[in-house]
């Protein structure tokens, strides 16, 4: 009989990067990237453990920006497109490779996987992904949350219909793909603040998770820590992040991902192949990037790599998940110990993580699935929704503002480098509740105009612009994107306010920001 | 070379419009300062000094790439590392560009965390010399800018005048935001912005918003129905030898946690696809050679021409060439090309040795 639970939690997103304009557009690529070494694996994963009839329970969140793209047209051809370009690659690369035995194995790796990837996502998935999701949300293996809408920082957002309208989006997203109402939401990175419960009851969502000490700095103090379950006043159960679990996964030093065995990220032949040979495949300008062609291990503290051996790593990862059960399993044993009840230990990732930055995190996840159905008694898998059935009566408590984000409050999304998009955003914001609530009876263009002037307040509101911002990478597109959007909410103003308009520009513009197309701009009425 | 025009025409405007802004900002400050000196029977020298100081306003819009926070702690890294920003979306739809300013007298107030705040605020030329001709004459020798800094935890109706508590910041008031040191989790607190002058008055001009520092620590406040012993509770968090008294572990306690929270030992500070392990330190002084092997040739463009027993794909003109990763070692690449009837066959046997002296 088990002692406690796992709630293994994957947050996967992206923000909305989709540009028609371009021929070829670099940003799109983190898409296309993770959907060849995370999205897609996961699906796979999913796949084996369900032919082997292993209930893998597993917690995802597809944020709305992310299923977006997933549906879109354009993006799927163009990941096609992408894929046969890297398949080429691979195939000149194994030429390249034919006298050097270690990484000719790993070229081969490479077009294979890729190859594979053009099939499953081609014929197997026929291109629709978030159906294969649902499929197994279908079958009771998968537990499928949303997210805010565009993935905004709700703590900073301050207006309560804006908060209102990015949780609502996520919600009617979420009825569209996956054909239920959503049981639980992922906060954008887990940012709280006191009073967002009740937002959350108005959109009908049952539960969310905070970061260790928006649980453990709750008033009154959480009897269980945070591995219970908790309900906010207004009955919205809320569960904490366990830093134990997460440390050893998280951190790129005590972590397993820093295992001399695993494949390196920064060497990349991006950055290592001769610039005429490897220029057809890196950015449209001709700036080298990662291309994920990775061809050493980690091997130590050292610039100097060795090549990278898979099947090595692929032990490791098995080593690292029986270690993972393994700490689970004492923690179970003494927690349950000492708490009379079961307890839940909430680990969660970004999905990108497994695949993308730690290789061999997708097999190091299947590993843990299997060993903790085959290898142990103590702990199982559960998503908090069952944890939930099983423990209905429970504390309530008010969890404490925070976020998982560097430490633990707002200031990731709150600093000299992004401050400056707040005066902006909050006013927009406003403008468009005071719009919504003028022109609420609106129909034909104007409702029209309205309603991209939603999305464009939304996409203005990723939380990711001012991360890029605060760690400068990609700051100046990030920047960008913030300013385009408010200046396509202003133009629209114009236009609406002064009831004259360009037809062209309104419709280029909802050709290129087409998230969420069922929009209602009355979600931003007060 | 267009894009290359286009990003020189593009710097120039966005050079005109920033000289036009400084104009502007200079050209208000003088015609402000001209109304002073209406109003006033003197120039109020501080408040409008900085001005002259500083003409260069600072625009709410994007600050310079690479002018991020001052945080000298280290910065969760990016998965682009090394890369710079090769594309750059154009201005889609001309003319529209977001307001410097919006001129519409408010102060905001934000929670950063449980110790800092954060304000921005956008006030009117026509607000302060509203505000500076209500001043008596008399008083409006040396004003300067200020913050004031409510605590008005618990208070229902904060009037102005019935804070638990404040306190001053003398500020820039062209920085147009700041940030503030309350030190205080879990209080509700509001600022004005206005002048204050040498005697001490002060003279609001806006109020904002009231907000709460986060709260920070385990709490004091116990659900009866819901209670675990300390000792227990303590071992939970993975806390051990707190000390004896419940004072000294409460405060060893709440160390220990600002000490992990403040270093990411519990928030990762890894929130997206973005960002994950450490940036690879930029090395010294260094150097890598690799060396490749390019083997092209001609033959009849119908034969077919094998390299080490692998068949090569010739182009058009029967061209074709091969490019390999050349290790260490000696090698041999024979190549054989037989002609469309199977009758003729030619064999050419380069070698290669490489070594590394």
């Amino acid at each position: 009989m088990e002692k406690g639970y796992l709630a293994l939690i994957l947050h996967a997103h992206l923000p909305f990067v989709r540009h028609p304009e371009y021929e070829e557009f670099l940003e799109e690529r983190w898409f296309f990237e993770a959907l060849t070494e995370t999205y897609i694996p996961l699906l796979e994963v999913f796949e084996r453990l369900d032919n082997d009839r292993i209930d893998f329970c597993l917690t995802l969140n597809l944020s709305p920006t992310l299923c977006s793209m997933m549906d879109d047209q354009l993006l799927k051809e163009r990941y096609v497109r992408y894929l046969d370009k890297m398949i080429e690659l691979c195939e000149k690369e194994i030429e390249r490779t034919r006298f050097s035995p270690s990484f000719h194995k790993l070229a081969l790796m490479y077009y294979y996987r890729f190859r594979k990837t053009k099939d499953k996502f081609c014929y197997h998935y026929n291109q629709e992904l978030l159906r294969e999701f649902k499929k197994y949300q279908d079958k009771g293996f998968l537990e499928i949350i949303t997210c805010a809408g565009t993935h905004g920082f709700l703590p900073l957002l301050m207006n309560k219909e804006a908060v209102k309208a990015q949780i609502q989006v996520g919600v009617s997203s979420y009825i569209k793909y996956f054909s239920s109402h959503p049981k639980g939401i992922w906060l954008p990175e887990c940012g709280y603040f006191e009073g967002l419960d009740k937002f959350l009851k108005e959109c009908g969502l049952k539960y969310f998770i905070l970061e260790t000490h928006g649980v453990l700095f709750s008033r009154p103090r959480p009897k269980f820590g945070v591995y219970s379950s908790y309900y906010t006043k207004r009955r919205i159960a809320v569960f904490g992040r366990d830093p134990e679990s997460s440390k050893s996964v998280w951190s790129s030093i005590e972590g397993y991902p820093g295992d001399y065995n695993y494949r390196e990220y920064y060497r990349d032949i991006g950055f290592d192949l001769d610039y005429d040979y490897i220029k057809p495949y890196i950015s449209p300008c001709g700036v080298r990037i990662f291309t994920g062609i990775k061809y050493y291990k980690i091997t130590g503290p050292t610039p100097y790599k060795e090549p990278y051996l898979p099947e090595e790593a692929k032990k490791k990862a098995a080593e690292h998940a029986g270690n993972f059960m393994f700490n689970r399993e004492k923690q179970v044993e003494y927690l349950y110990s000492v708490l009379g009840r079961k307890p839940i230990i909430v680990a969660p990732y970004d999905a990108e993580l497994f695949g993308h930055w730690w290789f061999e995190g997708i097999d190091w996840l299947q590993f843990l699935i299997r060993k903790i159905r085959y290898d142990q008694e103590n702990i199982k898998l559960i998503t908090p929704s069952r944890y939930l059935k099983l423990y209905p009566k429970n504390q309530a408590i008010n969890p404490a503002p925070s976020s998982w984000g560097w430490k633990g409050y707002y200031e990731v999304w709150l600093n000299g480098s992004n401050d400056w998009v707040y005066p902006h955003l909050h006013r927009a914001q406003e403008a468009m509740v005071k719009l919504a609530n003028k022109y609420k009876d609106s129909d034909g263009i104007k409702r029209r105009i309205l309603n991209q002037m939603a999305r464009e307040i939304l996409l203005a509101q990723s939380s990711d612009w001012a991360f890029m911002m605060k760690t400068n990478t990609f700051s100046e597109y990030a920047r960008k994107r913030t300013v385009v959007h408010l200046e396509h909410f202003y133009l629209l103003k114009n236009y609406l306010e002064k009831n004259f308009y360009n037809f062209e520009v309104l419709e280029d513009i909802e050709r290129k920001d087409n998230l969420f197309p069922e929009i209602e701009f009355s979600i931003f009425q007060s | 070379m267009k894009k290359n025009t286009k990003k020189k025409r593009e710097s120039a405007i966005s050079r005109k419009r920033k000289k036009t802004v400084i104009q502007r900002a200079k050209t208000r400050v003088k015609t402000l300062k001209r109304k002073i000196e209406r109003i006033g029977k003197k120039r109020t020298s501080t408040l409008y000094k900085k001005k002259e100081n500083s003409p260069l306003l600072k625009t709410p819009l994007p600050t310079p790439v690479g002018k991020i926070s001052a945080d000298k702690e280290k910065v969760e890294v990016s998965k682009f590392v090394g890369l710079k920003e090769p594309q750059i979306i154009p201005q889609e739809i001309g003319e529209i560009s977001l307001p410097q300013k919006y001129y519409d007298n408010r102060i905001t107030l934000l929670p950063r965390d449980p110790w800092w705040l954060h304000t921005y605020w956008d006030i009117s030329e026509t607000k302060i010399s509203e505000v500076v001709s209500s001043i008596p004459i008399y008083e409006r020798e040396g004003l300067k800018w200020i913050l004031r800094v409510y605590d008005v935890t618990g208070v229902k109706d904060f009037r102005g005048d019935n804070a638990n508590s404040f306190f001053d910041i003398d500020i820039h008031f062209e920085a147009g935001n700041w940030y503030i040191n309350v030190d205080k989790p879990e209080r509700d607190w509001c600022v004005e912005i206005g002048f204050k002058n040498p005697y001490g008055k002060f003279f609001p001009l806006v109020r904002s918003n009231i907000t709460k520092t986060p709260c920070f620590g385990i709490s004091n406040v116990v659900d009866e129905e819901w209670i675990l012993g300390e000792e227990d509770y303590y071992k939970i968090l993975g806390i051990y030898d707190l000390g004896k008294s419940s004072l000294e572990r409460r405060k060893k306690l709440e160390e220990i946690i600002k000490h992990q929270i403040s270093s990411g030992a519990f928030s990762g500070g890894i929130s997206s696809l973005f960002s994950f392990m450490k940036k690879e330190e930029a090395r010294k002084f260094f150097l890598e050679v690799w060396t490749e092997l390019i083997i092209y040739g001609r033959a009849h463009p119908k034969a077919t021409v094998e390299v080490e027993k692998k068949r090569v794909n010739l182009r058009s003109d029967g061209t074709f060439s091969l490019r390999y990763a050349l290790p260490e070692g000696d090698f041999e690449f024979k190549i054989v090309a037989t002609s469309p009837d199977k009758k003729e066959r030619i064999k050419i046997t380069p070698t290669v040795k490489r070594g590394t002296k």
